[in-house]
């Protein structure tokens, strides 16, 4: 008859085999304190906490068996639970955000773009014209064509363009609303 | 880890980091986990970097700390997984939900998201599924992709429900537009009463409003516009304009009982766009238009510029193109001999100028049909006779107020709310309102964007009647 787990916890050449797994893996764990549980390339060695079945920065190190095995560096500072984690403090990247970034990526939709146009503008407005709208605190500008507007997206592509600010007209927001947008100016 | 190549990315880099916990970049959202949306995202490969899994970390199996960066318990994530040994590459995307998740949701038979309680424990609760609801990704779908495959083209799923619609709708748009609840011309915005007193207060607080001051707004500028009022000038007067001075009670002495009606609350109700003018007699254009038709058909006769039984957008494709295009167009058809005021959509606003309003504002209606004494005195009501009033609100309602359109009839109740008096009888889209010698009103809500609602209004005194209806003459602002 096999033993049960039960009778296996009285049996003594039993107890001795477990114990030296046991044994032989808290050593490999404590051989790996030194070098950071780290590779030489530098990768993370996980270890299974023998509790849980998790990793071991999961277990209660300093309660536990571990803690005969690991020296007592391991526990200054954080320094043995940081050495069993993945640690990153990279920040979130800057990127360039001008005009440039329009030139190296070409971020337009294309493909899957749908033109809007009015069949028939608003009272008032016709095609060619450059508008604004009349709230003061909106400076931006429009040009009226194919039925669309087209935002300007800066002054030098509203200058650039040929255009002065002479040649602005001032629109109801409304009006304005109602005329779908075109392709930007740059 | 950027999914940029590697000219791109030496060409964009400015070799500066974003500290996210800046003012200058709290509308980004804050710190990487300070941020309810934020999680981590794990891509495990093989040695030979072949993908295997992606997953979603468990929020327990990572933790920021302020000096050290974020510290991650790959060994538990991965046996958590079902790798308990063996040698991978692991990489880890760190994400900030703006729109959808990666998680599931549960909506009922109409598709309206599910917020009630539910176990999934219980078996209960479980039998629910399939029956009265319905999991749903949380996601948008995928509804095309470019033959380059450089794009694609999202859209929501049929899930109804607010943050879902909106967060897809804001992702699209550099400014997200926060607006308080203010009403009825206030601003909805105070300043706080601090210790330096309301006049020298630099607190301002919102009110009664679901729009709140947010992290991310920290950093940002509020401008008040008109503060200080320099000059006015007056508006040029829209069409069908006419004085607010024209006369708002009929005469006796005119001998003639006439339907006439205006919206009187000018203050109050929730005016985004045209005037309200065009609904009155004797010059305004929507009453001129209809005045004088009584049994709602269409003559021969009618001027019908500007009166259309379809309008909006729709979908056209542009020919001799390819691939073909497809283009959203503001498309109209004009009304025709014979046809019913309730094929009327919708009315020109260059020709009419109907009155848009905000959806959710109260309209007063009130009739002008009101024979005085024999002496014109309106404080002797006794001497008036007395007038049944009949209003109906007929109309239309686009079910897609941002999109391509598609009209409905107006369910009572629910895109109009009517506010009965106690002396108002009448069903679903009809008031009625007897025996009055004091005229009559009707305060009405409108619920829905994009709605274009008609008045119509019989009034009879012994055996004298007289009907007005105004076919789209209201209108409610679409949602774009």
């Amino acid at each position: 008859m096999p033993y049960t787990r039960d009778e296996l916890e009285n049996v003594e050449f039993y107890q001795e085999f477990v114990g030296n797994l046991r044994n032989s893996y808290l050593n490999k764990i404590s051989n790996n304190v030194a070098n950071f549980f780290r590779d030489e390339a530098g990768a993370l060695i996980s270890f299974e906490d023998v509790f849980t079945g998790l990793g071991l920065e999961d277990a209660s190190l300093e309660e536990s068996l571990y803690a005969s095995v690991l020296p007592v560096e391991f526990y200054i500072d954080d320094l043995g639970y940081n050495m069993l984690h993945t640690i990153t403090n990279e920040k979130l990247p800057k990127y360039l955000k001008t005009n440039n970034l329009e030139s190296i990526i070409d971020r337009n939709i294309t493909e899957l773009a749908e033109d809007l146009y009015a069949d028939e503008l608003p009272s008032g407005i016709v095609n060619g014209m450059v508008v604004k709208m009349e709230t003061a605190n909106d400076t931006r500008k429009w040009r009226i064509e194919n039925n669309q507007k087209r935002l300007f997206l800066n002054l030098s592509a509203f200058f650039g363009n040929g255009h002065t600010r002479q040649d602005l007209i001032t629109i109801d927001k409304s009006k304005l609303k109602n005329i779908p947008n075109g392709d930007p100016i740059a | 880890m950027s999914k940029l190549n590697a000219t791109d990315l030496e060409l964009l880099q400015t070799g500066q980091t974003i500290d996210l916990s800046s003012t200058e970049y709290a509308y980004l959202g804050g710190e990487f986990t300070e941020n309810p949306n934020d999680y981590i995202e794990v891509l495990i490969y093989d040695t030979n970097e072949t993908f295997l899994e992606s997953a979603v970390v468990d929020s327990g199996d990572y933790i920021y700390d302020e000096g050290e960066g974020i510290k991650l318990k790959t060994g538990t994530i991965l046996r958590k997984l079902g790798y308990d040994r063996g040698r991978y590459v692991v990489k880890y995307n760190f994400l900030r939900k703006v729109a959808g998740s990666y998680e599931y949701v549960l909506v009922d038979i109409n598709n309206e998201r599910y917020t009630g309680d539910f176990d999934p424990s219980n078996p209960t609760d479980r039998a629910k599924i399939g029956k009265s609801l319905f999991i749903k990704e949380y996601k948008y779908l995928i509804h095309e992709i470019s033959p380059t495959r450089k794009e694609v083209r999202l859209i929501p799923l049929n899930i109804k429900d607010e943050k879902y619609l909106r967060d897809f709708y804001n992702i699209q748009h550099i400014n997200k537009r926060v607006k308080s609840s203010g009403i009825q011309g206030l601003s909805g915005l105070n300043f706080k009463d601090d210790s330096n007193g309301l006049g020298q207060s630099y607190q301002l607080e919102v009110e009664d409003s679901t729009a709140q001051f947010l992290q991310q707004m920290v950093g940002g500028t509020i401008t008040l516009p008109d503060v200080f009022i320099v000059d006015q000038y007056q508006r040029p007067p829209p069409p069908g304009w006419i004085s607010q001075d024209a006369p708002t009670v009929e005469t006796y002495s005119n001998d003639v009982l006439e339907a006439l009606f205006y919206i009187s609350n000018y203050d109050t109700a929730l005016l985004e766009d045209g005037s309200a003018e065009g609904i009155r007699s004797p010059n305004g254009a929507i009453y001129e238009r209809f005045t004088g038709i009584t049994d709602d058909i269409i003559p021969e006769a009618m001027d019908k510029s500007g009166v259309y039984s379809a309008i909006g957008w729709h979908w056209k494709k542009t020919p001799k193109t390819y691939p073909t295009r497809r283009h959203k167009v503001y498309d109209y058809y004009p009304i025709n001999t014979g046809q019913n005021f309730a094929d009327i959509k919708g009315l020109n606003r260059g020709i009419f100028n109907p009155p848009a309003y905000k959806p959710e504002g109260e309209i007063i209606i009130k009739s002008v049909s009101r024979l005085m004494g024999a002496a014109g005195s309106e404080a002797d009501e006794t001497e008036n006779p007395s007038i049944n009033y009949t209003w109906e609100i007929t109309g239309w309602e686009n079910d897609q107020p941002s999109g391509i359109n598609r009209w409905e009839q107006l369910v009572a109740g629910e895109d109009v709310i009517i506010h009965r008096e106690d002396s108002q009888g009448g069903e679903g889209f009809i008031i009625t309102e007897m025996n009055s010698t004091n005229g009559s009103q009707i305060r009405i809500t409108l619920n829905s964007w994009d709605m274009h609602i008609g008045i119509k209004l019989t009034i009879k005194e012994d055996i004298t009647t007289s009907t007005l209806h105004l076919p789209c003459c209201i209108e409610t602002t679409r949602l774009d």
